[in-house]
This record gives C-alpha cells, sequence and structure tokens, in this order.
C-alpha cells in the first residue's frame, strides 16, 4: 500500500546554489529532532546574502515540529524587505504548513519555476 | 484489538526505529490516516526523550515505553515515561495558544500538532512518577483538520 520509510529516505542532506541574484537552498530527506543539530550547522555554512530565497523541500521526506523551528528561524536571517519562497510537493507536508499557519508566512509553491517567477514579481 | 509494545532508551538515534515500527503497524492495520498517527507518536517520542535527558543527563534508569492498540473504529498510542510530565497548566495552554501566536518562535507547535492531529489527547501521572501521553485517533475521520 505505502512505501516504508527507508533509513536513507530521511538522511538529511543540506545544500545551496545560486539562480541568478537569488539563493535556493535545498533540504532533502528528515528535517526532523535526529538531524536538527546538522542541519542548524549546514544551513549557517551555506547560508549568503541574497535578493531572494527559494527553500527547496521538494525532496523533504519527513519533517516535526522542530524543524518547522528551523525554517522559522532561517527566514529570520533574511533582511527586511526579501521574501523567502517555500517549494512543497508532498500533499501531506503542505497540510502541515497549512495546519501550522506558516502557509500565511511563506507563500508555497510547487516548482522552482514557480517560485522563481514570484520572486521576479517581489523584486525591488 | 491488535496490540504492539516497544521499548527505546530515552536518546535521539532511538526515534527512528520507533518511528518507523508505529508505521508498520499502522499500515499493517489498513489505517488510512497513519500519517497523523506518525507524526503525533514521533512528536511524543520527541517530548519524552528531551524530558527524560534535562531530568536525568546521560544516567537514566529508565526506558520509554510504547504501546499502540488498533481495532475497526480506532488506534489508540501511548507513550510512558519518567520525564516528569507536562506542565500544570498544559491543557489550558492547548486551549489558549493558537499557531499564529507562535508564529515566529522555534519552539511550541509538538503539543499543539499533536492536538490537531489527533481526536483525543491526555497526559496523566502515576505515583511512582511515571508520566503516559494517550492519543486516540478514529478510523472514520478524513484525517483533516480545519
Amino acid at each position: 500500500m505505502e512505501k516504508f520509510l527507508d533509513k536513507k529516505d530521511v538522511q538529511v542532506k543540506v545544500f545551496a546554489n545560486k539562480i541568478d541574484h537569488y539563493l535556493k537552498l535545498n533540504i532533502e530527506g528528515g528535517l526532523i529532532y535526529q538531524s536538527i543539530t546538522e542541519v542548524k550547522k549546514e544551513i549557517t555554512e551555506v547560508f549568503e546574502d541574497a535578493e531572494g530565497y527559494l527553500l527547496d523541500l521538494t525532496a523533504l521526506k519527513q519533517i516535526d515540529s522542530t524543524g518547522f523551528g528551523v525554517i522559522v528561524n532561517t527566514a529570520k536571517r533574511i533582511k527586511t524587505g526579501r521574501v523567502m519562497i517555500i517549494i512543497i510537493k508532498d500533499d501531506y507536508i503542505r497540510d502541515l504548513f497549512r495546519i501550522t499557519k506558516l502557509d500565511r508566512l511563506f507563500s508555497i509553491v510547487e516548482s522552482v519555476e514557480e517560485g522563481l517567477k514570484m520572486l521576479d514579481k517581489t523584486d525591488i | 484489538m491488535k496490540s504492539m509494545r516497544l521499548e527505546m532508551m530515552p536518546v535521539s538515534q532511538e526515534i527512528e526505529r520507533v518511528d518507523h515500527e508505529i508505521e508498520r503497524f499502522l499500515i499493517d492495520e489498513g489505517f488510512k490516516q497513519y500519517k497523523d498517527v506518525q507524526f503525533a507518536a514521533h512528536e511524543l517520542l520527541i517530548n519524552s526523550v528531551k524530558a527524560m535527558n534535562q531530568k536525568y543527563e546521560d544516567s537514566c534508569p529508565y526506558v520509554i515505553k510504547i504501546e499502540a492498540k488498533a481495532n475497526s473504529e480506532i488506534v489508540e498510542l501511548s507513550v510512558t515515561d519518567y520525564g516528569g510530565g507536562l506542565a500544570e497548566d498544559w491543557r489550558q495552554s492547548l486551549e489558549n495558544v493558537l499557531f499564529e501566536d507562535i508564529l515566529m518562535m522555534e519552539s511550541g507547535r509538538g503539543l499543539l500538532l499533536i492536538n490537531c492531529l489527533t481526536d483525543f489527547f491526555d497526559c496523566s501521572l502515576t505515583p511512582d512518577g511515571a508520566a503516559t501521553y494517550t492519543i486516540i485517533k478514529r478510523r472514520d475521520d478524513n484525517g483533516k483538520v480545519s
């Protein structure tokens, strides 16, 4: 019926790449309590100033309350007036953003292209 | 009623193993909204590990006990630890605090999410100091919350 989560699915991977003047931050695997210290450290390492941010969670397999805390803290690093768009494909993770009302804090889209378009519109 | 009992050391590395066991149990039971229960159970495990580490640091003499039961109507899952239980006003906090109130905060979402994703959530203390957290999810619920 469903695929069980393998250990490798929830191993976390954090990396970033620049797309024009924006920074795309990717978190893959599990954004969960067990990996949270490592994730915070890796985000600090890859985070840099940009005119807009995409947080790509399309390869995220699992998130918990501590993971939401990390996302909120990442948003606090962003300079006033700049925005972070979150890319989510998984329906359940999207639902969790709705339940926690974090969809009011961040715009949530389903693809990088959609996110880039939104950032272009908000460019000053 | 089918049931499953597990024990884990109060260390974060154990959470993943128990997560998987609970997921397997719920899926084997054909529980459609298993993700809600699995999520809530994971949050309970985090709370237990944190509480017991805080209380006993590296010399915890207790394990965390997990019990899951399922029948044609409900899934009931309980987590028992010796971390001291919740703050006295936890029930009030759950009623009074909204996700909107903690939007920019790093923590505080765990109990609210457990409460939101399940049909019943309670914490009880026994005289020997054990705290048992119980969640129940009905099968006939469509798994969505408003």
